[in-house]
């Protein structure tokens, strides 16, 4: 009787906790979107989403000609369940590198000081999440019925299991979030590897099993769920995620930041020795610095793209070559947005800055994330093999080596007026890209990307 | 000569006018101290100047360089000691006074002198292998004040110098500014501390609301202040 008029009492301070929670963030958005629409803008807004909506679904029948995209995906859904059962999981994984999956904020801790078991109150923010899915993945389900031709017991079927996967990925996710950045990367390598076995073999035992493997994982940690919990490393993730509104943050021009986080470098003795006296060794810290705060976001990114190159490697040639065009212009663009914050980023801004040393730097920061794009290559050349492989891997190890140079000198050329790039080297590189895409199709292009990386060297001279 | 020139600069953010039209000339050796309200726009120039904030319009030049056309030679002119240290958690004391040094292309010779000096007159002897969480607020300012007095430079800004300092190294400080002045570098402080001016600065600018309020020869501003006081 006690516990339950506690769970009772602690269900309401929870919902009232929600509710002005819920309150507050409306009262900003409402701040928000008065900064941002007047009555005119508003009103024009709308009319030109009518009139797109009118063009493209409508008038422009796009649905007919994407219902081939949904025939086909339905057919990829049905045939490849299994793998779908090993691969949706990852994205969870993905997440949980900078979030534990469960919104437990200071705020929620704080309900547990009170006579609230944290227990219920972790299974109160575990149930708010599971219904927020069910909710999405119901509105998704609707859409794709009303909008597309794909079959009612097919998508029951997949919002059935997308939400049974995010119940049972629940504690997984918190956990995870625990681990230390080695644990998380090898766990994510083994569900890759898990994943590519799923795709090779069409399975449904690797699919049973896993399945089967979670539910027994859930079992057991369950009781030991709060066991070796990092709690202000929960809460600090859970408000940023929570108050770090996005379009808030830059309506208000206001960043929310996380709490710092220590290095494991710093208690080791070598890394309090001062520096040698030049500025590679102290700006190489510097990086090192940089990319450690980050890394989770840079593991993101880097996850995201191999994963799309292992699913891509086994669909199709061209579509592969398009996905290393693509992983190379993204992972790129990806390094260069961090040549820019870090010039702008703590102690840094307030310092001169020797831009062609943070540059030479970087670059060689970069290569080290990159290399592990080698491993789905590896397989497409397992599959491919011919005499063009070589040629071929020249120009992807070319092209992102330009592209790279390239977009960081256009950066340092942003500050330094007197060195301008040759607007031929960019024509060149991006054309390195055309012809890797259609490489398989025509191999000869390849020819002309060699004779090309050849005189690269010679236009990159500047002006 | 003049070091620092500040023509008519506009700053904004969210839609609000930090800083109106601000116009002032700084020579070389002269010490200028901004003053005003709190609020008044003093950090927000110093930070206008750095460029940590964009400025809408008007011009910032050191010596013969423009912050807009040459932003990396700019830098290098300019010295910031901020009101609040910005020193990295990761980074030793030590570590911290290379990084400013190597970033002005200090000679090592000459970083080894002047740093052993500043250290002992600072009394960071024992703190070089420490990281700023393990020093008091006030060791950190100090850390912070060495950092920005390491290089050679024509032009200093200087944010509250004296917050957190106790009276021996307010007496240094004091007596290593004095010696940057002497050896040409012209110095743009804030400080609430009145007492203060008198001993360091030669003119002022009172800045309200963002706006130049006034400005001349120090001696002036006494007499402005006692005028305020006794209205």
């Amino acid at each position: 009787m006690k516990r339950s008029l506690g769970g009772v009492s602690m269900i309401k301070t929870h919902l009232f906790l929600m509710k002005n929670r819920a309150r507050k963030k409306w009262k900003l958005n409402k701040q928000v979107f008065h900064l941002t629409f007047d009555f005119t803008t508003l009103i024009y807004s709308l009319f030109i989403i009518g009139y797109m909506f009118i063009a493209i679904f409508l008038d422009g029948n796009m649905l007919k000609q994407i219902d081939e995209l949904f025939i086909g995906v339905e057919a990829f859904s049905k045939d490849r369940f299994w793998f779908i059962v090993t691969a949706f999981p990852v994205f969870h994984l993905l997440r949980a590198y900078q979030q534990p999956g469960v919104l437990f904020t200071t705020a929620e801790y704080l309900l547990t000081s009170l006579p609230n078991p944290r227990a219920y109150v972790w299974l109160a923010v575990a149930i708010k999440r599971w219904i927020r899915a069910l909710i999405i993945y119901l509105i998704a389900g609707t859409s794709l019925y009303l909008f597309s031709p794909t079959s009612f017991p097919l998508i029951v079927t997949y919002v059935c299991l997308m939400l049974f996967l995010n119940v049972l990925m629940t504690i997984p996710e918190w956990k995870f979030f625990q681990l230390h950045i080695w644990g998380k990367m090898g766990i994510t390598l083994f569900f890759i590897i898990l994943n590519i076995l799923s795709f090779i073999i069409p399975s449904f035992w690797i699919g049973i099993s896993f399945l089967t493997l979670l539910i027994i994982y859930n079992i057991r940690t369950a009781p030991k769920l709060f066991k070796g919990i990092d709690w202000n490393k929960v809460t600090a993730a859970c408000d940023f995620k929570l108050w770090n509104m996005v379009i808030v943050s830059h309506a208000s021009k206001v960043k929310f930041k996380k709490e710092r986080q220590y290095s494991v470098w710093q208690r080791l003795s070598f890394w309090k020795k001062p520096f040698p006296y030049e500025k590679k060794a102290v700006y190489h810290r510097l990086w090192h610095l940089y990319i450690e705060k980050n890394i989770s976001f840079v593991l993101q990114i880097v996850g995201a793209l191999l994963l799309m190159l292992f699913v891509f490697v086994f669909i199709k040639d061209t579509l592969f070559l398009f996905a290393i065009a693509l992983t190379i212009h993204i992972y790129t663009n990806l390094i260069v947005s961090m040549f820019r914050d870090r010039l702008v980023t703590d102690i840094v801004e307030a310092l001169p800055w020797d831009l062609n040393v943070f540059k030479q730097t970087l670059l060689k920061w970069s290569v080290i994330p990159s290399l592990i794009f080698i491993f789905p290559y590896a397989i497409f050349a397992y599959y491919h093999l011919s005499f063009w492989l070589l040629p071929q891997f020249i120009i992807i190890m070319f092209t992102f080596r330009f592209l790279i140079k390239m977009k960081l000198e256009k950066v340092i050329q942003a500050f330094d007026d007197t060195q301008k790039l040759r607007e031929w080297v960019e024509f060149l590189v991006y054309g390195l890209l055309l012809i890797l895409i259609f490489s398989n199709m025509y191999p000869l292009l390849l020819i002309l990307g060699c004779f090309i990386i050849g005189v690269i060297p010679f236009f990159q001279g500047r002006r | 000569m003049v070091s620092l020139q500040v023509d008519q600069v506009t700053t904004i953010l969210d839609d609000k006018e930090l800083i109106k039209e601000v116009s002032f000339t700084l020579r070389e050796g002269e010490v200028l101290a901004l003053v005003g309200h709190n609020g008044a726009g003093k950090s927000t120039l110093m930070k206008t100047i750095m460029r940590m904030l964009e400025k809408r319009k008007g011009t910032i030049t050191i010596q013969q360089y423009d912050q807009d056309e040459q932003f990396l030679s700019f830098k290098k002119h300019l010295s910031y000691l901020p009101e609040e240290p910005i020193l990295l958690t990761e980074l030793t004391v030590m570590q911290h006074f290379q990084l400013y040094a190597m970033s002005y292309d200090m000679d090592e010779v000459l970083f080894n002198q002047r740093l052993d000096r500043f250290v002992k007159g600072f009394e960071l002897t024992t703190k070089l292998q420490a990281y700023p969480e393990e020093l008091s607020k006030g060791m950190r300012q100090k850390v912070q004040t060495i950092c920005a007095l390491l290089p050679d430079v024509p032009v200093l800004l200087i944010d509250e110098p004296f917050m957190g300092l106790d009276i021996y190294a307010v007496d240094y400080l004091l007596k290593l500014v004095k010696e940057k002045v002497e050896q040409g570098t012209s110095i743009l402080l804030t400080t609430h501390q009145l007492n203060q001016l008198q001993t360091l600065a030669d003119r002022f600018l009172l800045l309200e609301h963002g706006q130049v309020k006034d400005e001349g020869a120090i001696e002036q501003f006494e007499t402005i202040t006692r005028g305020r006081f006794h209205d």
